[in-house]
């Protein structure tokens, strides 16, 4: 199973493969007032506006750095069994890693402000924590995002 | 009781005075009664009868002879009797005389002088019997106991009264007389007794007095003793009026004025006492700072000598460096033409600096087309592993059939992994180029300002230079001058030098005389601790 590889910090964190679209560069988004911090922003992806959320700035509560390996993963986000496209920032996203899930075990910590950090594995360059993407955003986020047209 | 001592002494003798002056006036009337009747007895009684005894003798011894005349045988015994009669009527007068002086009373003046008469009367007739006698015839026995016996009788009538009055009388004195020895015996006891009162008054009155006047005498005597060891504390204060109150109050009144007097000189004392202790430390701090004059002179001595042989050192030395400054002025003019020599060579490196400025910058736009280019290579590379990335997610996605697609794009990725490492190590080189030829810039734009500076510097180094070239010239003539004047230096410096080495005498000699007053002021000091010593031993009222 190929999973996609990122940073959030020093750590590296992986993502299925599977449920990424596409890895695109770094654009400008455009600014979204009123919302959350970790909210990036939207941009326009083959005429779509699509929501931007700064991985960064959600785990670690800072900007991810303007670099040219620092790159958006598209991914569907599963919201009421609709799926939405959803653009991640995410810093240095240039790898890929093969590995069986079997091997991946669970880390033993959870925490409730981060319920998306998965089992981890270990590699020649350290440890790799799955994200699970579904559980990615915060209700509020959530809400903020997809749910909006629903309401009104 | 408000008796002075005076007055007691007065009343005493006078009371002592007064008994003896009853005692001597009973004695006094006692005596002068007994030496009344002795004088009776002398001038009246005993020499009255003594004479009354002469005249009856005479008288009878009269009789008797004319009785012997009328009987005498012959004419010489008659003329022996004669003359006899004559001798006993003369010593019958002369005894009458005799009695007449004893005569005192009226009774016996009126018996003398019936005497007188009876016996003149006989004695008148005697010479007519004495006549009729020799005639021997019976007329003259007749007219004898006719006419003189009556006479006779009554003469001798009178001298026996008379004898009798003052046997009487001579009787009377002597009982008198026993009467007094009596009187005077009970004088003498009474004398007696008057003497021992007197004596016991006066031994009451001693004591009385001796008690009066010994008793204060101790407490002052007492009190003087106690003066005598030096304490004045203490005070009498008798409550009395008489001299020794007068003698406390006096002692009292001395005690205050020698404790306030003692009190002064012990103050004074310490005065004294510290004064010269000040004095003391005075001198030394003098001593010490004479001493240090006399060491401050003879360093300034030594310095004096060494500002003298400095001098002539100098006068030396001013010597050489006027030949030196004629030779500085020649080696001036040297450097000035060298100088001269050095701009030029300065010109030269100017224009070489502005051609390797120019040779820089065409560096510096090579190293940027570089950079451009690596630009340009690291794009190709990110965009190479972005497009493996997805076809990776792709083949992925495409299963069992994608997977020697996805082989291929690992490889893709990693030969641009390895462009992009590639390039950033040409991107890290070209900008190490790019600083550098900056720097080197900036370096050759230093230099050749520097060069600038350095062109002017020379300029003006020249002109200096033919500056002090006219000013060592101009300075060979004055260093005769500081010659001349240095040496005058020397001289002043060794004056300097002897007149210091008297100073420093004289401040030695400051320094004995310190130590002398030095010495004066410890025996004073010592003087002064005696006299506070024995200014101490009194005591004083605290």
């Amino acid at each position: 199973m190929l999973f996609l590889l990122f940073q959030l910090g020093e750590d590296r964190y992986a993502i299925e493969a599977a449920k990424v679209t596409a890895v695109l560069p770094l654009v400008v988004p455009k600014a979204i007032p009123g919302a959350p911090a970790a909210v990036a922003g939207a941009f326009d992806y083959h005429g779509t506006l699509v929501p931007l959320i700064d991985l960064s700035q959600l785990a670690l509560g800072r900007l991810a750095q303007p670099r040219r390996s620092t790159r958006i993963i598209m991914v569907g986000y599963p919201v009421d069994g609709d799926t939405h496209p959803l653009g991640l920032i995410a810093e240095n996203a240039s790898e890929t890693l093969v590995r069986d899930p079997a091997e991946f075990v669970p880390s033993g910590v959870r925490s409730d402000g981060a319920p998306y950090l998965g089992p981890i594995v270990s590699d020649s360059r350290g440890i790799v924590q799955w994200v699970q993407i579904d559980q990615l955003l915060p209700d509020v986020v959530r809400d903020l995002l997809f749910k909006q047209p629903a309401v009104s | 009781m408000n008796i002075t001592i005076r007055q007691r002494i007065i009343l005493s003798f006078a009371v002592i005075l007064a008994v003896m002056l009853l005692m001597g006036g009973i004695a006094i009337q006692r005596l002068l009664r007994i030496e009344a009747d002795g004088a009776v007895l002398q001038r009246d009684a005993l020499p009255g009868m003594y004479a009354a005894d002469q005249l009856q003798f005479e008288w009878a011894a009269n009789q008797s002879l004319l009785r012997a005349h009328m009987l005498a045988a012959d004419e010489a015994a008659m003329t022996r009797i004669e003359e006899q009669l004559r001798t006993n009527g003369a010593t019958f007068d002369a005894e009458l005389g005799r009695y007449e002086a004893t005569i005192f009373t009226a009774d016996e003046r009126k018996d003398f002088d019936a005497l007188k008469r009876a016996s003149a009367l006989y004695l008148a007739a005697l010479p007519e019997v004495i006549r009729l006698s020799r005639t021997r015839s019976d007329a003259a026995r007749e007219f004898l106991r006719l006419r003189m016996d009556p006479a006779f009788e009554q003469a001798s009538a009178i001298i026996a009264r008379i004898e009798d009055s003052n046997h009487s009388d001579a009787f009377a004195v002597t009982e008198g007389i026993a009467k007094t020895a009596a009187a005077a015996e009970t004088g003498i006891r009474v004398i007696w007794l008057t003497l021992f009162g007197a004596l016991v008054l006066a031994v009451l009155i001693g004591f009385y007095l001796l008690k009066a006047i010994s008793q204060p005498l101790h407490l002052l005597g007492r009190a003087v003793e106690v003066m005598a060891k030096g304490d004045f504390s203490g005070r009498l204060a008798l409550a009395r009026t008489d001299e020794f109150g007068v003698l406390a109050q006096g002692y009292d009144r001395m005690g205050n004025d020698l404790s306030a007097l003692v009190g002064q000189v012990q103050t004074s004392g310490i005065q004294v006492n510290s004064s010269i202790n000040e004095i003391a430390a005075t001198l030394r701090e003098q001593q010490a700072t004479t001493t240090e004059i006399a060491a401050t002179t003879t360093e300034i001595g030594a310095t004096s000598r060494e500002i003298s042989a400095t001098s002539k050192e100098l006068v030396r030395t001013m010597s050489a460096v006027a030949s030196g400054a004629e030779q500085t002025a020649a080696l001036a003019s040297d450097g000035q033409s060298g100088l001269v020599q050095m701009e030029e060579t300065m010109g030269r490196v100017m224009e070489a600096t502005a051609s390797i400025n120019a040779k820089l910058a065409v560096l510096t736009e090579k190293a940027g087309n570089i950079s451009q280019v690596v630009t340009a290579i690291t794009k190709v590379a990110d965009q190479t592993n972005l497009l493996s990335l997805n076809a990776a997610i792709e083949a992925e996605k495409a299963g069992e059939y994608g997977r020697g697609f996805s082989v291929v794009a690992t490889e893709i990725r990693r030969l641009a992994d390895q462009t992009a490492v590639s390039t950033l190590d040409i991107e890290q080189m070209v900008r190490e180029i790019q600083s550098a030829v900056s720097a080197g810039v900036m370096g050759m734009d230093k230099f050749s300002e520097e060069v600038r500076r350095g062109t002017n510097d020379v300029r003006r180094v020249g002109e200096q230079l033919s500056q002090v070239i006219q000013h060592v010239q101009a300075m060979v003539p004055r260093f005769e001058s500081v010659n001349e004047g240095v040496q005058a230096q020397a001289t002043g410096a060794e004056q300097i030098t002897q007149a210091l080495a008297q100073l420093s005498e004289a401040a030695q000699q400051t320094v004995d005389a310190l130590r002398q007053s030095n010495q004066a002021v410890d025996e004073l000091h010592q003087v002064s601790a005696g006299l506070r010593d024995g200014v101490s031993k009194f005591k004083l009222q605290a």
